[in-house]
This record gives structure tokens, sequence and C-alpha cells, in this order.
């Protein structure tokens, strides 16, 4: 893919993580103890259950934008085509890491892993 | 032509310390630039904890399921509920806003919607893009970190740890 429709991406991707991701703070910080209330075992699981399909999304979001966002770091010191390749593929590697053992949480909660 | 090209890639190299880190003695924006890349890499590493954390939760489902207490989670949460971590996470929080707001502070400008029209280069000559609105949006972003900050104090220590 073409690195100036790679930057779009994380440019879209970026703006869909800064709604999910105020989101994600206000669910852990609305109730009215905050906080302390939303990370116990009982919350949590509520919280997995209902919004489960949402965090999936995030999740796919925030690991192409973290992932490729370390590769463009990365990519900027100029060590050479080998470098340049040898990052990509780590980075593509470890995205696809996070992003599978996330996922497998959120289908546990779901139920659809055991 | 290979040569060259070589050479310009070399000039353009200024690596890791003058590259990314040394943003003192240079202008506002790029102070932004580099706690951009700071604030980034520190939240892609806090993301990829966070998901090994979360994954703790989903191995006390499995215990709970199978009759047992969830004490993965409890002992985890108990683990983390101190001061040290909670001064991670609010630095966290505090580089999560910061990092959202620019971001949105550079793709408007990249758009050219912050910054200057094009003029003839004349002394001072300063660029056309640190004109327009970008400078003060990137003042206010600063402040509304902090205020946000304020916020994640109040949660992380307040009502968490109960100061």
């Amino acid at each position: 893919m073409k690195e100036s429709k790679i930057m779009l991406l994380q440019y879209i991707t970026g703006a869909c993580i800064l709604v999910l991701g105020a989101a994600h703070f206000a669910l852990l910080t609305s109730p009215s103890d905050g906080l302390k209330t939303t990370l116990t075992f009982n919350s949590v699981q509520s919280i997995y259950v209902a919004y489960g399909l949402i965090f999936e999304l995030f999740l796919v979001l925030l690991s192409f934008h973290v992932f490729n966002g370390f590769r463009k770091v990365l990519i900027e010191l100029y060590q050479g085509k080998t470098y340049e390749t040898a990052v990509s593929w780590i980075m593509l590697l470890g995205g696809g890491a996070t992003f599978v053992w996330g996922t497998r949480t959120i289908l546990v909660f779901l139920e659809v892993l055991h | 032509m290979m040569e060259q090209d070589t050479v310009m890639e070399k000039k353009n190299n200024a690596g890791l310390y003058r590259g990314w880190i040394k943003f003192w003695n240079r202008n506002f924006e790029r102070w932004l630039y580099a706690m951009h890349r700071i604030t980034g890499v520190g939240v892609g590493i806090y993301f990829v904890a966070h998901i090994w954390e979360t994954s703790n939760a989903a191995q006390a489902f499995l215990d709970v399921e199978k009759g047992l207490t969830p004490v993965v989670w409890t002992d985890l949460m108990s683990f983390l509920a101190n001061y040290a971590f909670h001064t991670g996470l609010l630095l966290v929080a505090a580089a999560a806003v910061f990092h959202s707001l620019n971001g949105v502070r550079l793709v408007m400008s990249e758009q050219g919607w912050l910054i200057g029209k094009v003029t003839r280069p004349t002394y001072p000559f300063l660029p056309s893009s640190l004109r327009g609105s970008q400078r003060q949006i990137g003042i206010a972003i600063v402040i509304a970190s902090f205020v946000l900050m304020a916020f994640a104090f109040y949660q992380l220590f307040v009502v968490a740890l109960g100061v």
C-alpha cells in the first residue's frame, strides 16, 4: 500500500480513536463513585458484555494506529531498505499479536471462547 | 543520481537525539512535535501493557465459570492500586489527551486550515505555516491537557485511592 494511503488511514483511525477513547474514559469515570466501582470484577464483566463489539472496533483501530505510529517513527531513522522492511514486518507481527490477544479477552467475556 | 540520493538521505538523518528529542532552542511547534512523539510512544507502550492487564480479567472470568473466585483480577487490581502506578496512569491520561488533541491540530494544519497563506519570503523569513491560528490552538491544547489531567488526578487519587 502507498505510504500516503497508510497515512490517511492513520488520520482516520486517529479521529475514530479520539471519539471512542473519550467514550472509554467517560465509561470508566461516569458512575457516582467512578473508578472505584468500574474496576471491580463484576463491573468489568458487565462492561465487556455490554460493549464487547465496540471494544473490538476500538482494538482494531488502536492496533493499527499504535503500531503504524511506531513504524513511522522508526523508519524515520533512515537506516536503509532492509531496515525499513524489517521494521514494517516486526510492527505488523506486533500489531497482529496484540490484536489477537485483545480479541481473545473480548471473546472470552462474550462466551464465544471457553 | 543514486549517489546524490544517498547523500541527501544521510544529510537528512538527524538521528534520535537531534531529530526527535532535542527540542530546546527551537520554536513552540518543534516542542509540540517532540511531545507528540514522546506521548505517542508512551501511550502506545501503555496500550500493549493494558491489553495484557485486561487479559487477566478474561482469566478471572474463566476461573469463575469453573466455580473459583476471580482472584487473578482482584489480586492484580490490589497490586496496582498504589501511588506509583496511579501516578503512571495520570501521566498516561495526560499523554493520551495531549496526543489526541495535538493530532487534530496536525491533521487540520496539514489540510491548510489553521496556517497562514503562502507569501513572498521577506525578512525575518517566518514560514507561513507558523502564522495563522495553529499556534494559539497549540497553546489551548496544552492548557486543556492540564485541565483534563486535574480530572484524571481526582479520579485516580481522590476517588480510587481515597486520598
